[in-house]
């Protein structure tokens, strides 16, 4: 067989490729002096297989050894003197590129700036009430009713209850009931203030929590009659620097409270909240009340229990369910479940439960914040999007530097790096200039920067540069090695690798997909808030001022008091009633036992004049007779449907006052009620405190308010990043046609066809996206509608509005730069060639 | 022949000095080196391009790959002020230890 030089050395240079220590320019460094020597050979007069195999044989013995001086060297020259030219040049590149490095820095920097904003909001949520050592054998006690009205879910069960969970069954270890109190005028001395943060609570409570104790002792605390246990904070708020331990406070002028202990504050993370804790044996229903505390039928106290680990929580739950069914007999349940909660999940697993005034327990809806994490995701990936499009979209500008690079021995390692350091530059500056405005925020309190916060948000910085700067070294250097040298520098490779279904246009598609799907969910999320806001309840619940009588001097008193209010021209109606408190119905309007005719007045709710019409079967363990019928109005929050109430009439002292006043000056009237206030109770010690009915209903949908302005917010600045990635690859695409826009006009090109000419491609691609897009988007907003038992009809106006928001913001993106074209003499274009 | 040892010791300065010649690539310096030393200093010549890639890195060197009639790739080194720098030291280091051991073995050189 004849000898092959050409052959050998080309097994010969594979040979060498197989050593890490050989790169290409190595190679073919050592192929010529291979090919020289084998020159001289020949002049010698040997052949070329001679030659060949007495070089090999000399020279190549020991590849291994050779191919590790090769890399030794090699290790050393990535040195940060190389880096930093590879910098250099990246800087060069930007200074060159100046709009689109902004455009692309920009659009990074929103990208992570949302996404900074949106992780360090997730971690605060995700991670609630995890101080707790044994929290996760802490379970809340719910009750789950089954009635002919609908399912009705509480964080609440009867008295009774939680100390036969304890009594009963040998696998819980502690147990606490608990009663809240809101609104409650605690006294010491000249210091008064209404507080909210009020709960009794029993001992068992603090020993399976981890509350940090600070002051008095730990072993009796809450075990006797009419103790106290402060927040440090609140200590200092009543008694200053002084020791507040034997100190007596005075709750509501009715109990005198002595302060046996101090803890901590209870940190931010924790579902519940308080500053005061009172021994529950202090708590005595209150005046009228028809339910004593042996009662199996008062859903009304919140129970923690702390089970020993490894405990079989499903069939417990049934055993508690069997025990509650035993005690109670109430005709109207169908059925009833006891849900077992665990601490840790009581945060975000509690929309279903009704929770009094917003306020016994703090909760967010899982659903809102798992698609704020996508969002966060979609807002990055965009970002990343338009970083990739817009610089692949600048490179084939640069195939010419990457050609010559080639040719002169640079290697696809090399190639891959320089990529690698320009995108380092570029992420890395957005993600300083992101880690600034972190800091800028959190000086406003915009975000809360706390030490777990910076952690996770550093980790995440870190990922995403590599992530970012891997994806894009692989990318853009792929495309350079992946050509010839010489198509590389006729500038033709890059043009032709962008066929008919190219990765850039799948990237554009995806764009589009993702701000048509935002721009249509935010529609409908603000939609059905605005639904809510403007739903009629039934009642009218503006113009209505609650406010709380507090001694039984000021109940007496309550005819005199209703008397010179209505003397006053702005004040319509008074009415008075027992507890705003709410026990069982999570609802600020709780007007089960409220005296009919003044309600009707005061909260205008609309009642049928023939009420005879409406007898029939209404199961009740009381007999009454029926007065009136009201039309059905929301006496809970509208994620609630409207059930059956009753309202009863109330026998006891009332606890709170209900005005209406009619005006357009609201503080003078103000003014006036709380006059007339301190001119009736002159002699008593109760400050006038009130809060607006309207208030107090908007407090059950802050979450949803806060959730839609969070999706407002992201959803403009995803539009915003998609319109400027846009912008900038519309702008570098026109700008290399720019040469056939000039002949089309020299030629007689209308401005219409030579717009068709250059957006038709971007508005086929558009389309295309909100076509996919909008059936998804539906999908997903009928999940999150399903929250509410009051919603918004889909009808097709949200496709129509999200049409036209993306092609019109689309439309005049590409309009603008068509317009730039067109001011350009076509002549002077065709001259400078 | 020359030992392992001296070869090692001697290359920066053979290859900087053969340099200072004018530029120069790879197989060319090494039939060079074979010239003046007579045959009797022999590298084990692949080995000669990594320290050319040392001393190109460190900027005593510089290079440049240019393409010959016949279409091959051929890459040129050239000695940069900083290599003829370390020449120069280099070349003070090896007087002296010649005139010392010149010295020492009663030898009468004289240097030019």
């Amino acid at each position: 067989m004849r000898f092959d030089l050409e052959k050998a050395i080309k097994q010969w240079r594979s040979q060498l490729r197989k050593f890490k220590g050989f790169e290409d320019a190595d190679i073919e460094e050592l192929e010529d002096h291979l090919r020289s020597k084998i020159e001289e050979f020949n002049n010698q007069g040997k052949t070329d297989q001679e030659a060949f195999e007495m070089i090999i044989s000399a020279d190549y013995g020991d590849l291994q050894k050779l191919s590790s001086s090769y890399y030794q060297e090699r290790v050393v020259s990535l040195s940060p003197w190389l880096l930093l030219n590879y910098l250099k040049i990246g800087w060069r590149s930007i200074r060159t590129t100046k709009l689109y490095f902004f455009i692309n820095l920009f659009g990074l920097v929103i990208g992570l700036i949302s996404f900074f904003y949106i992780t360090a909001y997730l971690n605060n949520e995700l991670n609630y009430d995890n101080f707790h050592e044994n929290g996760n054998q802490i379970y809340r006690v719910n009750n789950l009713f089954d009635r002919a009205s609908g399912k009705i879910y509480y964080p609440l069960i009867p008295p009774a209850f939680g100390p036969a969970i304890k009594d009963n069954f040998s696998e819980v270890e502690y147990a606490a009931r608990m009663r809240y109190a809101y609104n409650v005028l605690m006294q010491h001395e000249d210091k008064s203030f209404y507080e909210d943060r009020v709960f009794f609570a029993e001992p068992d409570y603090l020993k399976m929590h981890s509350f940090e104790w600070l002051q008095g002792d730990e072993q009796s605390a809450l075990k006797k009659l009419n103790t106290i246990i402060l927040t440090k904070s609140t200590a200092v708020k009543y008694f200053g620097d002084s020791n507040p331990i034997g100190k007596v406070i005075s709750y509501d002028g009715e109990l005198n409270l002595t302060v046996v202990g101090i803890i901590a504050d209870i940190p931010e993370k924790s579902h519940i909240t308080f500053d005061f804790l009172i021994s529950f044996e202090s708590f005595k229903p209150g005046p009228g009340s028809l339910e004593p505390m042996t009662s199996w039928k008062w859903v009304g106290f919140l129970t923690y229990i702390q089970l020993k680990p490894n405990s079989n929580i499903p069939l417990l739950e049934e055993k508690l369910a069997d025990l509650f069914s035993q005690n109670n007999n109430s005709k109207v349940n169908k059925g009833v479940k006891i849900e077992l909660q665990s601490l840790p999940d009581i945060y975000l697993t509690s929309s279903h439960l009704s929770n009094p005034q917003g306020g016994l327990f703090k909760t967010n809806n899982q659903k809102n914040l798992v698609s704020l994490g996508i969002i966060a995701l979609l807002i990055l990936a965009i970002s990343f999007f338009n970083y990739f499009n817009i610089t692949a979209a600048l490179i084939r500008t640069r195939s010419k530097e990457f050609g010559i690079r080639r040719l002169f021995g640079s290697t696809r390692k090399k190639v891959f790096t320089q990529m690698a350091m320009e995108t380092l530059l570029v992420s890395g500056l957005s993600t300083m200039v992101g880690w600034v405005s972190l800091f800028i925020f959190s000086q406003y309190d915009l975000i809360i920067l706390n030490q777990e916060n910076v952690t996770v948000l550093l980790i995440a910085s870190a990922i995403i540069i590599t992530i970012f700067t891997l994806l894009s070294s692989v990318l853009f250097g792929g495309i350079f090695s992946a050509y010839p040298i010489m198509s590389l520098l006729s500038g033709k490779a890059l043009s032709s690798a962008r066929g008919r279904f190219s990765f850039g246009k799948i990237v554009l598609l995806f764009q589009f997909g993702i701000s048509a799907s935002l721009v249509l969910i935010s529609l409908i999320v603000i939609n059905q808030l605005n639904y809510f806001s403007q739903k009629e309840l039934g009642y009218q619940s503006d113009g209505v001022l609650v406010s709380k009588f507090r001694s039984i001097e000021m109940h007496n008193r309550k005819d005199v008091f209703s008397e010179a209010l209505l003397k006053n021209s702005a004040v319509s109606a008074v009415s008075f009633g027992p507890s705003l408190d709410g026990s069982s119905s999570g609802n600020p309007l709780r007007l089960n036992e409220w005296p009919e005719d003044e309600v009707i007045q005061t909260l205008i709710v609309k009642i049928f004049e023939d009420p005879d019409n409406f007898i029939g079967n209404i199961a009740c363990e009381l007999d009454f007779v029926m007065k009136r019928v009201f039309k059905d109005f929301h006496y809970q929050s509208l994620h609630h449907e409207i059930g059956p109430l009753a309202l009863k009439i109330w026998l006891g002292p009332p606890r709170n006052v209900l005005i209406r006043y009619e005006s357009e000056n609201i503080i003078e009237t103000l003014n006036s009620i709380e006059n007339t206030w301190e001119n009736v109770f002159a002699d008593n010690a109760f400050p006038f405190d009130y809060q607006l009915l309207d208030d107090q209903i908007s407090a059950m949908y802050a979450r949803e308010k806060e959730f839609s302005m969070l999706l407002k917010i992201f959803t403009s600045l995803t539009i915003f990043i998609a319109v400027l990635g846009l912008f900038g690859l519309s702008s570098i695409n026109i700008h290399q046609k720019t040469k056939p826009i000039a002949i089309r006009r020299v030629l007689g090109a209308e401005i219409l066809q030579i717009g068709s000419f250059v957006s038709k491609k971007y508005l086929l691609i558009a389309s295309l996206g909100i076509a996919i897009s909008l059936p998804v988007s539906y999908f997903i907003a009928i999940e999150w509608l399903n929250n509410y038992a009051y919603r918004i009809s889909l009808d097709g106006r949200f496709s129509v509005i999200t049409i036209a928001v993306v092609l019109g913001i689309t439309i005049l993106t590409l309009g603008f730069q068509i317009y730039k074209v067109m001011t350009v003499n076509p002549a002077k274009i065709l001259k400078d060639e | 022949m020359i030992s392992k040892e001296m070869v090692g010791a001697s290359t920066v300065s053979i290859i900087l000095s053969i340099l200072m010649e004018g530029e120069d690539y790879g197989y060319e310096i090494i039939r060079k080196v074979k010239d003046y030393s007579g045959g009797k200093l022999e590298w084990s010549e692949p080995m000669l391009y990594p320290v050319l890639h040392r001393l190109e890195k460190n900027n005593f060197i510089s290079s440049q790959w240019r393409i010959l009639e016949n279409g091959r790739k051929r890459k040129y080194y050239k000695i940069t002020t900083e290599g003829q720098e370390l020449l120069r030291s280099k070349k003070e280091e090896w007087t002296d230890m010649i005139l010392m051991l010149a010295k020492m073995w009663n030898l009468d050189w004289k240097l030019s």
